[in-house]
């Protein structure tokens, strides 16, 4: 009885001082910093090097605030028209991905769930090849994000008329037909890389499936902010019912989440958010699976932080690898989705290193 | 408090559960009792509202549990699981705040309140030392005493707990009966799962025997265990008689006959 008194004095204090929202407010304050910082810098490097100092100018004027900072017309084009628009979009698709993981993650109990898995980034791979095979690219500039969406859309409705054969899908379910999904749509995707007219086109499918964030317009930024922020907001909303989901389905229920309602929501909206990233910027692995697992040991499980930390720490990893991309090594072409494996590996694993010595895993 | 009536559950056209009734009021303390198989989680679930009834009615106060929200029915009746693994590394403390979740809004946060209810249910299962530790590094036992200790937090009138002594040691065992005993005089419902018949007589006011999905006895636990019933039910010869030391009924098997059963 002794330790009980003191554990309630010791440990029960802290917790209650600081609210979760608290908690979630400082997280949320040092990420944003972080992407704000890293937006700066991605802003102002490049083949035309730009000062610091006058990147954060243009962006902040570009938001309405009067930085008072003197800047080069050429500096101001520069950032505004090329890079602001590519980072930015790096910056949501990095967000879509990473809370689409944490979502994922969640709903299907399982660490090594990734926003793809069931189905979404194998169908929009195959749309857009398609569409760079066919020559749809011609026709507009909306074909190739346009033809990746309605493959991922196609993929997943598939998957989940299939796992709803005879009755409610079971996550069980899912997830196998999702892995049979994945496997047929990759089997399309390689039938129409080797039968590729071209040179130009095999180039074209390739740098799609690697990711890639280069030529991006504000059209794409307009094209892709609404429904990404929307989404990640929804996400955020069901933290807690992501918590005591993770219990099993009949301690949620029992704690009156109504699972079936809630897991469906969540796992379309999870779905799309990865097929309207995926659209505009190709096959980006790695983001959806790490930052989650990155931002759970730094901060724990509760999802109700998780998930929009993971949102803001996936911006800035996108775009800190997107200028890595573009870049280091040249003239080696890097693509921005080889970057995110090459730098997420080896830190998700010095993570996993140091949890294991602490023995959280 | 709840009644179950006429209750069935089916899967692929067999009787998990075949037309159970039962009532359990606020203040009672009962304990539903079988072979390995009868059907009592299944029946648990039911009353839950966990699982749709196949056929029959559940009524929580009088309002079938069909037309009720989960949250409705959640901030009135806890559920205990059998199965307590868990493989994300949640601490104690979170896991039983989990059980205010059927209370808060969606943009609520837990207040004062709500913690001082987890460290109370914390210290009344004896898990407030390890309120700060991760589940997954807890034992079965410990585990146990996390999800009732959950429970208690949603302050629930009904409490279904599913063989929760399983996993205990003997001190655990009687601290967790008494304390679900308490309960139920402080005018809680509470309906418990058990295998150990001994304990289960001795804490609990009425036993339903479930044989083959059916309800097979109800009723005060001396009226329920006899000799014959413990022949044609758990297919085992056992002596049943009164033990003085504790006033109530004592079952000593005789033969450990190998006959599929546990």
């Amino acid at each position: 009885m002794e330790t009980t008194s003191k554990a309630v004095t010791a440990g029960g204090a802290p917790i209650l001082r600081s609210t979760m929202y608290r908690r979630l407010a400082g997280w949320s304050l040092a990420l944003s910093v972080l992407l704000a910082g890293v937006v700066i810098v991605a802003c102002a490097v490049g083949p035309v090097q730009i000062a610091f100092a006058d990147s954060a100018a243009v962006i902040l004027d570009e938001l309405g605030f009067k930085s008072g900072i003197e800047y080069t017309q050429r500096d101001m084009l520069v950032v505004r028209d090329l890079r602001l628009p590519r980072v930015l979009v790096g910056a949501l698709v990095g967000a879509a991905l990473a809370v689409s993981g944490a979502a994922m993650q969640a709903l299907f109990r399982n660490p090594l769930a990734e926003p793809g898995i069931i189905g979404v980034s194998s169908g929009a791979a195959v749309g857009a090849t398609a569409a760079i095979y066919f020559e749809w690219t011609a026709i507009s500039q909306w074909a190739l994000p346009s033809a990746s969406f309605i493959g991922s859309l196609v993929a997943i409705s598939v998957v989940y008329l299939i796992a709803s054969v005879g009755g409610r899908p079971s996550m069980a379910t899912l997830l196998l037909v999702g892995i049979g999904m994945n496997a047929s749509m990759g089997a399309i995707t390689s039938v129409l890389v080797a039968n590729a007219p071209d040179e130009q086109q095999l180039r074209g499918i390739v740098f799609w499936l690697q990711g890639g964030l280069e030529a991006r317009t504000w059209e794409h930024v307009e094209l892709v902010v609404l429904p990404i922020l929307v989404g990640c907001a929804f996400i955020s909303v069901f933290g807690r019912d992501l918590n005591v989901m993770l219990l099993g389905d009949e301690q949620a229920r029992s704690s009156g989440v109504n699972v079936p309602q809630v897991r469906a929501l969540l796992l379309v909206t999870a779905s799309l958010l990865a097929g309207v990233a995926v659209s505009v910027s190709g096959i980006i692995g790695f983001v959806g699976l790490v930052v989650p697992h990155i931002v759970r040991l730094v901060i724990g499980p509760d999802h109700r932080l998780l998930v929009p930390t993971s949102g803001l720490l996936g911006a800035s990893f996108l775009v800190a690898a997107d200028t890595i991309a573009r870049m280091a090594f040249q003239p080696v072409i890097l693509r921005v989705g080889v970057v995110t494996a090459l730098v997420g590996g080896p830190a998700f694993l010095l993570l996993v290193l140091r949890a294991r010595r602490e023995g959280v895993v | 408090m709840i009644r179950a009536e006429e209750v069935s559950y089916a899967v692929n056209g067999s009787r998990i559960v075949d037309g159970v009734s039962l009532e359990v009021e606020a203040g009672e303390f009962v304990g539903i009792i079988g072979p390995n198989g009868a059907g009592k989680t299944t029946l648990l679930k039911l009353l839950g509202g966990v699982l749709p009834a196949t056929s029959g009615t559940v009524r929580l106060h009088n309002q079938s549990l069909i037309q009720m929200k989960p949250r409705a029915i959640a901030r009135t009746v806890a559920m205990v699981p059998q199965d307590t693994r868990l493989d994300f590394s949640f601490s104690v403390r979170q896991v039983v705040l989990m059980g205010r979740h059927p209370h808060l809004g969606r943009f609520d946060v837990e207040g004062p309140q709500d913690f001082a209810l987890v460290e109370q249910a914390m210290a009344q299962l004896e898990i407030a030392d390890l309120a700060d530790r991760t589940i997954t590094t807890l034992s079965g036992g410990e585990r146990q005493r996390v999800f009732l200790a959950k429970a208690l937090a949603a302050q629930p009138q009904l409490l279904l707990l599913d063989e929760p002594i399983a996993a205990l040691d003997l001190r655990h065992q009687f601290n967790v009966l008494s304390l679900l005993k308490r309960l139920s005089r402080a005018n809680h419902a509470v309906v418990v799962v058990l295998h150990d018949l001994n304990l289960a007589a001795r804490f609990c006011d009425r036993l339903a025997l479930i044989h083959a999905g059916q309800l097979a006895g109800c009723g005060a636990p001396a009226d329920v265990l006899n000799e014959d019933v413990m022949r044609r039910v758990y297919r085992i010869e056992a002596v049943v008689r009164h033990d003085p030391l504790i006033e109530t009924i004592s079952i000593t098997a005789l033969q450990q006959e190998e006959s599929g059963e546990q």
